[in-house]
């Protein structure tokens, strides 16, 4: 038993190892909030550095050129490329330079024909040896913190995190991510007032964001709803800048039946989109017309949308192994993620792919103990390879309340009906169906009444197996879900099986549906 | 920058006050700090000691089109503030600066009095300077780069005791001096002096900008004299001492680490909230010199580069001095490398005995 992604996604902000994403437009300073960079127009210094190196083009004169391009920005100037080949040639030139001039030289393309050549040197340094060297280095202690959550040493993440806001309480990087942190320990008060009590709210889009994004977690009426608008429709900010506001106050608008603005503003998070934005229209396109054209915004970001891609190969297009693949790359890259390695776990489950769904199951529950998605997904994979009361002990975790402990509760009757205990299972299954009915969650009511559908038939009962496999088409023809076809392929196939009084049919059926996805 | 036509590139032969003779014009440097407008010379003395002439040049004053007058006054007042701090120096027998042999002014033959008046400075002729620290084999060794990181860290606490901030310490602005085996810091056309103004004080940064501290590049200019100027020169000390040892810059290696968005010219809040990311490529750049500097003295240089060129200004200075009246005193740093200096000594001479 599954559900794949969340029931309410919001703009959250991500959170990722500063080296991978330090180029995101997330932490660029939008131009017009402060204008007190000066002018920097062609300095004096380095024509009379580049003239030197014109008349005596050597070694000590190509490194002030370079050192000078590196400082002014000026690096993919010809003759600075000149120097730095200079450099890059000479024998003699100091391995720190000639890094300098090889970096350049990289970046201008000049080294397509030495793919061997270092970039780097090499650095074995740990997180820990880098705060070392520079205790008052705030990103090293946020990239600490997210290293030691993946690790599952909660308290030393959050000292660490504190360290940083201690260090650069105005950044928003470390805002944002701190958010993300007690978000992630589900702490949303602490996530959504640190946000909100920043002096750096008012004056922030990324901030704002976070803001209206967090206070429906908290609970609390989102602040900067009018003050986001107001920014968004100034138009002063580049679209890069206010594309998780517009996607923050559209989601909360198209959730409140704020039809027409929302749907703008969703259009709007799509012009210049990081990923989070373009994973938060998908997901909302699942429910709501957003107006949004999903196929090209993801062209106009150079990151990947693992998120977006992983959910719409699994819910829309049912091509489970790509979601998979999909899924692995977003753990790879929001390794903190549980609902990243909930969508691999669950996508296996689907496939039968049982070890992948376990091993991503027990990798989230590392940094995401507890987290229900997993300990579902967990349970289900575990009974299905016959741990039947290592399944019982993981559902048992998952909490009493919410659409959650209604997939537990159909894990439940999945057990107890390998178990041999029919009546008890089958009462379990109906009491997770009612629940969802009565929650209006219709896509796990279908994915629900599938499972049901193939215990039944596993369990030889063809007449009910094919009672809860129609009753699941019906009501999964609105929202289409994919993957929805997929198992009703092959319980059908089980169940025809069945119907023919041939056992080894339907496995041989259910084996080939699973062989054709992996 | 020189104009070929000025009076202050026609002093060849000449012979001045004081018994100098002028002997050749020297090429300029390309690293000599923009904005300034000189010529250079080697003169000779009676005595045949030989001597380094900066003439400077007024002319671009009587340019068509310029304002005559302003732009004399700020050439004259450069030249005055130079001028000034260097016999200030002299007075105050500053071992470590090149300090003045003579000063004055001369008229070149067949020009007007107006337009051939030419005022110049004549400083120590030195053998060279620190820039060939980025070829591995001419380099300075790890005992004669821990002498000039003494002399230059001597030289600039004598001026700072004054009140006197440089602001264009770097590679070409330390000379060698082979006959005394020493190094001196030259080049006060920037400086500035507490109480007394300078032409260049209105600047954003009044040195060369490859070598200008973070703070300065994104324009975060302090009030204060002490933590804008004198923390300044920490920074392209500790900037020095970097070069002596890995031949690179700490301003392009943080640079380098940066991604383009962060850059100065990209970025459009203010200091502080770029700071962290400043921060976090600084760490990168002392990983980069960990592997760089002798292990014999990485730790004290290390950590020297650590405070000095930190780019957060306020932590900036020896960490025992923090919050204090001293933290951007370069005493305690003095100490520290005549101690190095006299360890690595010691240990030079045990190898060749050995």
């Amino acid at each position: 038993m599954i559900i794949m992604g969340q029931s309410q996604r919001r703009l959250v902000p991500q959170w990722r190892r500063f080296e991978s994403d330090s180029a995101s437009s997330e932490f660029a300073m939008p131009a017009g909030t402060n204008s007190k960079t000066a002018d920097r127009g062609l300095d004096a210094n380095f024509v009379k550095r580049l003239e030197h190196f014109r008349r005596e083009p050597n070694l000590i004169s190509a490194a002030e050129v370079v050192e000078s391009a590196m400082v002014l920005g000026r690096a993919s100037d010809g003759e600075v490329i000149r120097a730095a080949r200079i450099i890059f040639r000479d024998s003699n030139s100091a391995p720190l330079v000639r890094l300098h001039a090889t970096r350049l030289l990289n970046n201008a393309g000049d080294l397509n024909d030495q793919p061997n050549v270092a970039l780097a040197l090499s650095r074995t340094s740990k997180l820990r040896e880098r705060i070392r060297a520079n205790p008052l280095d705030a990103i090293a202690w946020v990239d600490l913190a997210l290293t030691q959550t993946c690790s599952g040493q909660f308290e030393p993440a959050k000292r660490s995190m504190r360290v940083a806001l201690n260090i650069a309480p105005t950044n928003r990087l470390v805002l944002r991510s701190a958010a993300r942190l007690f978000f992630h320990f589900k702490d949303y008060e602490q996530a959504y007032d640190l946000v909100r009590r920043s002096e750096m709210t008012r004056v922030d889009p990324w901030l704002m964001a976070a803001e209206v994004s967090l206070s429906a977690f908290a609970e609390k009426k989102p602040r900067f709803v009018k003050q986001g608008l107001q920014l968004i429709e100034s138009e002063s900010l580049a679209p890069s800048q206010i594309t998780e506001l517009a996607g923050s106050i559209g989601t909360l608008m198209l959730v409140d039946d704020g039809g027409r603005i929302g749907r703008k503003l969703m259009r709007q998070s799509q012009m210049a989109p990081t990923v989070n934005a373009i994973a938060q229209a998908d997901w909302i396109s699942l429910f709501v017309n957003s107006g949004v054209s999903l196929a090209s915004a993801d062209q106009r970001t150079s990151q990947k949308a693992w998120e977006a891609l992983a959910l719409r190969a699994f819910s829309l297009e049912g091509e489970i192994a790509e979601s998979i693949r999909y899924g692995k790359l977003w753990v790879d890259d929001e390794p903190y993620n549980p609902v990243a390695f909930a969508s691999v776990a669950g996508a296996a489950n689907v496939i039968e792919d049982f070890a992948i769904a376990r091993e991503y199951s027990k990798r989230g529950l590392l940094s995401s103990r507890n987290d229900p998605r997993l300990l579902n997904a967990m349970s289900f994979a575990v009974a299905s390879i016959g741990d039947l009361d290592g399944a019982e002990a993981y559902a048992a975790k998952v909490p009493e309340d919410g659409a959650h402990s209604l997939v537990a509760t159909a894990n439940r009757g999945l057990i107890a009906m390998r178990r041999g205990d029919m009546a008890k299972g089958k009462d379990l299954y109906r009491d997770a169906i009612a629940g969802f009915r009565r929650l209006g969650a219709k896509e796990p009511e279908v994915s629900c009444l599938l499972y049901f559908s193939a215990e039944l038939a596993r369990a030889g009962d063809a007449v009910e197996g094919r009672k809860r496999l129609e009753e699941a088409k019906e009501q999964g023809k609105v929202p289409k879900r994919k993957y929805h076809d997929f198992l009703a392929k092959r319980v059908e196939g089980q169940i025809q099986a069945l119907e023919r009084s041939e056992p080894r049919e339907a496995v041989k059926t259910t084996n080939a549906a699973i062989d054709q996805q992996r | 920058m020189r104009n070929p036509d000025s009076a202050a590139a026609k002093l060849n032969g000449l012979k001045l006050e004081g018994g100098w003779r002028v002997v050749r014009a020297i090429a300029q440097s390309p690293s000599a700090t923009g904005g300034q407008f000189s010529n250079s010379y080697e003169v000779e003395n009676e005595d045949g000691r030989h001597g380094f002439l900066k003439a400077f040049d007024f002319s671009r004053a009587f340019e068509p089109g310029r304002d005559t007058i302003s732009e004399l006054t700020s050439l004259l007042a450069g030249y005055m503030s130079e001028r000034d701090i260097l016999l200030h120096c002299k007075n105050r027998h500053h071992s470590k600066i090149v300090l003045p042999l003579d000063h004055g002014f001369t008229q070149v033959p067949n020009l007007g009095d107006q337009e051939g008046r030419v005022y110049y400075l004549i400083l120590d002729m030195a053998d060279g300077d620190i820039r060939s620290q980025v070829d591995v084999v001419k380099r300075l060794d790890t005992l004669s780069s821990v002498r000039a990181l003494n002399d230059i860290c001597l030289g600039l606490w004598q001026v700072h005791r004054d009140m006197i901030a440089h602001q264009d310490v770097k590679p070409s602005n330390v000379l060698v001096y082979k006959e005394t085996a020493d190094f001196r810091v030259t080049d006060f056309g920037c400086a500035s002096r507490r109480g007394v103004v300078a032409p260049r004080d209105q600047l954003r940064f009044p040195g060369d900008n490859t070598y200008a501290p973070p703070e300065a590049m994104y324009g975060e200019l302090d009030s204060d004299f002490v933590k804008r100027r004198i923390g300044c020169d920490l920074y392209m000390f500790g900037n020095i001492a970097c070069f002596l040892f890995a031949g690179i810059n700490v301003t392009a290696n943080l640079m380098s680490h940066l991604a383009p968005q962060y850059h100065p010219g990209n970025w459009h809040g203010s200091y502080q909230l770029a700071l962290p990311y400043l921060m976090n490529a600084f760490t990168a750049t002392l990983e980069d010199l960990h592997h760089e500097i002798d292990e014999e003295v990485r730790e004290v240089v290390l950590r020297m580069i650590q405070e000095l060129c930190t780019p957060d200004v306020a932590r900036r200075g020896h960490s025992r001095g923090i919050g204090r009246v001293s933290q951007y005193s370069l005493e305690r740093y003095v100490s520290e490398l005549d101690l190095l200096k006299r360890r690595v000594e010691i240990r030079a001479r045990l190898k060749k005995t050995a």
